[in-house]
């Protein structure tokens, strides 16, 4: 543990019966940073945030906030959640039904004890921060679900949490008011200064918010790094199949006579796994090139769709029941269900072992 | 960085439940239950057992189960018992549900009215029901008076007036409201967005409804067939005074005759039988039902849009206009005009106000009074009142601590035996429970006095008695409280109290008010337990009225009956009313 780590995990397991939901994970997060976890669903992201919330008790290892020991799995919690210091965006928003927008994001003032007169500056304060102090005296059923999301944030930092923790606190919301509602959420985050833990399924928003992303799988941490390193060195096939835009291709090539063979194509040098029988290419979307016509080198693909993005132009294909995603410079002249053909670079982005595994 | 390792390392521990007790929220709850539950349910059960024993030893079980007088005693009452519980559990989903369809979910018109009048069955006492029966039904196979149909003329068969039919119809009139209000408050709280999805699917109204809305509220349908069963099966009035004059006989008829010729070892012999059998149905239900559990209200769905009934809205408005008259309006204006009647069972020699304002007149009724002149029946009305509101407070404060142990701490380890130890009384007569706390508490225990004859013991019995149903409704409103509100509380620091107080009870209150007015009714309008432990100084209006019926005074008995409805009914209503004006953010 290092002296400015806000956040400890060592070796935290949960298990449910005789399976783990969170099977062994290690976590260093720095002072205000904002970590994500991110992964499929039932990865075991979301108990791990229970965890960290101490809304679950762990079934092994411990979990430190700064340099005390708030769970760990002989006591199970030691640190209540409401002595933790921390606040929790619900997915479902958890508003309190029966109370008032100003009710609930009083509520948990009253319970540690405000002063009245601070409780009603500090719940002024952030529904003005959170632009919704028009909506003080409505019932959370009468208002939308922006800003619903909203009023949960405001009941949520009102405390003043050294961390906040959020369950997919965007999934129940349009695409446009999700884009709004990372931008406020980034802003929430960095005025408070907090710690943040962001559980998400989306790698866009991973991507767009994070300072750290722990890539989750089967209870398991694939991958931990800045958004930046994940992009740069994925470094399994799971993590390079699930992050960016689109994410990288994946294919299954088998290696003969000290060359990657997929297809009957020749993909390059199979220096390093000659005595495997097959390994997974990576091949980033920019270094594939699409053609009309056949060629020498090319695979044939079927057409699907293209996505204009920022100048340039995704194109999805399809080989076999494999989906493949090129980057080209302008919208190709296809039909849907046309074959093009597919030119791979000489080498690989990125070899892995394979261990058997589908992506 | 990465960790890949398979398996976890193992942590070395000690014994865990020594140090979690401390910091799991709940575990003081559910010791404090366990303990209760132990000395009210789980003690007098066993000394049940135990007084079985007490007089004759295993000779007694040998002759009740095998001996000569085995059929009579046990298995044809068991079957009988067997055939009015499946009847009526069946019959009160049936019922109940349709009425609780037609209301919750269709555009049918006078659905508030239908609504009303389903609840009010439950509020008469069933052997008003059965009585109202006999004044119509009656005919002349015993002899004597004969019912209103017989008078005119018509020869009523014996099956139509005795019997297993009259008993089974008299119990599912009185238990199907039970069915009615568990399915439609069920209905009411589903997400509608569940049934949408399904509908979206292009799925068939009748298969939406089959295989996505019935499925929600099964546990609604569940629990309305266990309680409409263990009810029937209990029942002491309708088989006492419809089945009884020709021997139809069920087993807590049979208890209740064995404990008056004082064979009480018999008695308690039939009980445990009873109680095993019907266990052995709760037992089975709970693993048909176990995974059967679920949270579908997120404090965010939408309301339901009626469905279109079409050109069926008026017919089935007259089928359920027609059950709830049979089975509300007409026993309650038989009753009443009965009261008035100058001869038993005729509306044609007269009426006269006698039974209810009269003076002695020594012509009339061996020179008893009007009930309303007769300071007995005033005494006895207000320890009705007094009983009826100790219980539903005390027994629906601990179901609800019972409902949010057992839902919102799952994994805890006495949650089984809380479970089962609450579901107890439910196979358990009431009579028989009243006769279990006599021996239990009728002598003195430690420092403890003997409570026979006493109010506290009445009331003690009943609270436990009335558990199992209260821990129901506690279960179910904590289902429908997303455990997402309480953990947002939690992470604001609020302490177990401050949570419950300030979040859950508030959310629970129109769950927890609407179970604790039936509770109230219930003992309101209760005899079977009552029977055995009121005594002369601690009597109730049920008592009292079921007394002057046997003694054959019937306008007395259902001038009070027709009280007792309508102290029930004012109670249901200034209960709805309030609930309203408690819960002004639902309205929107």
């Amino acid at each position: 543990m290092t002296e400015k780590s806000a956040i400890t995990i060592k070796n935290l397991t949960k298990k449910f019966g005789d399976l783990y939901a969170v099977a062994g994970i290690d976590m260093e997060v720095p002072q205000g940073a904002f970590l994500v976890l991110l992964g499929p669903s039932g990865c075991g992201k979301t108990t791990a945030l229970r965890m960290l919330a101490g809304l679950e008790e762990p079934s092994g290892g411990e979990i430190w906030l700064h340099d005390t020991l708030v769970s760990n799995g002989n006591v199970g919690i030691i640190t209540a959640p409401g002595q933790r210091n921390a606040g929790m965006v619900f997915q479902s928003y958890a508003l309190w039904p029966h109370m008032t927008i100003n009710q609930n994001v009083e509520w948990p003032l009253k319970v540690q004890r405000w002063k009245a007169s601070d409780r009603r500056a500090r719940v002024r304060e952030v529904l003005t921060f959170l632009n919704i102090e028009a909506f003080g005296d409505r019932y959370p059923g009468e208002i939308s679900g922006g800003q619903q999301q909203r009023v949960a944030i405001a009941r949520t930092i009102a405390p003043r949490p050294k961390f906040l923790l959020f369950d997919e606190p965007l999934s129940n919301l349009d695409a446009k008011l999700r884009a709004e509602m990372r931008t406020e959420l980034l802003r929430v985050h960095r005025l408070t200064g907090a710690t943040s833990v962001y559980v998400t399924h989306d790698q866009v928003e991973a991507m767009t918010m994070a300072t750290h992303i722990a890539v989750m799988r089967e209870g398991h941490i694939e991958q931990f790094g800045s958004p930046k390193t994940l992009l740069d060195q994925p470094a399994t096939p799971f993590v390079a199949n699930f992050i960016g835009t689109p994410p990288a291709n994946l294919i299954r090539a088998e290696v003969q006579n000290g060359r990657f063979v997929f297809h009957d194509l020749d993909m390059g040098s199979s220096v390093g796994h000659e005595d495997k029988k097959s390994a997974w290419l990576m091949y980033r979307p920019d270094t594939l090139r699409l053609h009309k016509s056949a060629g020498s080198n090319c695979l044939p693909v079927e057409y699907v769709e293209a996505t204009p993005v920022a100048g340039q132009v995704i194109v999805t294909v399809w080989h076999g029941d494999r989906r493949l995603n090129i980057i080209t410079g302008e919208l190709p002249d296809a039909q849907l269900g046309q074959e093009l053909y597919l030119e791979f670079p000489a080498h690989p982005s990125k070899v892995y072992q394979d261990n058997n595994e589908q992506f | 960085m990465t960790s890949l390792q398979n398996k976890p390392v193992p942590t070395a521990s000690k014994p865990r439940w020594l140090t979690r007790i401390r910091f799991k929220n709940g575990s003081v709850l559910s010791w404090t239950l366990v303990f209760l539950l132990g000395l009210f349910i789980a003690i007098p059960l066993l000394q049940l057992l135990v007084d079985s024993l007490s007089n004759g030893g295993v000779q007694t079980w040998q002759d009740v189960l095998f001996g000569r007088i085995a059929p009579n005693l046990l298995w044809r009452p068991l079957r009988n018992t067997l055939f009015l519980g499946t009847f009526v559990a069946v019959g009160t989903v049936v019922l109940g549900g349709y009425l609780a369809w037609l209301v919750v979910m269709t555009n049918m018109p006078g659905r508030g009215l239908i609504g009303s009048l389903a609840s009010i069955p439950y509020i008469i006492p069933s052997f008003a029901i059965a009585l109202a029966w006999e004044t119509v039904f009656r005919n002349d196979r015993l002899g004597g008076r004969v019912g209103l149909l017989q008078g005119l003329g018509l020869q009523v068969p014996d099956w139509l007036a005795w019997g297993a039919i009259p008993v089974a119809l008299t119990l599912l009139v009185h238990y199907f409201s039970l069915g009615f209000l568990l399915i439609s408050s069920a209905l009411a709280t589903i997400n509608v967005e569940l049934d949408e999805a399904a509908r979206m699917t292009g799925a068939s109204r009748f298969r939406v409804l089959r295989d996505i809305t019935f499925s929600l509220i099964t546990p609604a349908i569940v629990s309305a067939a266990l309680l409409s069963f263990a009810n029937s099966v209990s029942n002491f009035a309708a088989p006492a005074i419809l089945g009884l004059p020709v021997r139809f006989e069920t087993l807590s008829t049979r208890i209740f005759g064995m404990i008056r010729i004082g064979q009480s070892e018999r008695a308690y012999v039939l009980t445990i039988v009873l109680i095993i059998i019907a266990g052995l149905i709760l037992w089975a239900n709970s693993r048909i039902g176990r995974r059967r559990s679920f949270t579908t209200l997120t404090g965010k769905g939408g309301r339901y849009k009626p469905q279109d009934l079409g050109i069926l809205r008026w017919p089935l408005f007259l089928s359920a206009l027609l059950i709830s008259i049979a089975t509300t309006v007409l026993p309650l204006l038989v009753l009443l005009g009965s009261s008035f009647s100058r001869r038993t069972g005729s509306f044609t020699d007269g009426f006269t106000p006698h039974f209810w304002i009269g003076l002695s007149d020594p012509n009339i009724a061996q020179g008893q009074p009007g009930i309303l002149r007769n300071p007995q029946i005033v005494d006895a009305a207000v320890n009705t009142v007094g009983l009826g509101f100790l219980v539903a407070f005390f027994a629906s404060a601990i179901g609800i601590l019972i409902g949010y142990v057992l839902v919102r701490h799952k994994e805890g380890r006495f949650n089984g035996l809380i479970g089962s130890l609450s579901y107890v009384p439910f196979f358990i007569p009431g009579i028989a429970f009243g006769a279990i706390y006599i021996a239990q508490f009728g002598r003195p225990i430690g420092p403890f006095p003997a409570l026979y004859g006493t109010f506290a013991l009445l009331v003690l019995a009943a609270v436990f008695y009335n558990l199992p149903f209260t821990s129901q409704a506690g279960r179910a409103v904590m289902n429908q409280i997303a455990d997402e509100l309480e953990e947002a509380a939690v992470m604001g620091g609020a302490t177990f109290w401050r949570r419950i107080s300030g979040i859950t009870i508030p959310l629970a209150l129109r769950g927890i008010i609407a179970g604790a007015v039936l509770v109230f009714i219930k003992m309101v309008r209760d005899l079977s337990m009552v029977i055995i432990l009121a005594t002369p100084t601690t009597s109730v209006l049920s008592v009292v009225a079921f007394e002057y019926a046997s003694e054959g005074f019937t306008q007395f008995a259902n001038a009070i009956t027709v009280i007792i409805a309508l102290l029930s009914i004012i109670v249901t209503l200034a209960a709805r009313r309030w609930q309203g004006a408690a819960q002004p953010w639902s309205e929107s």
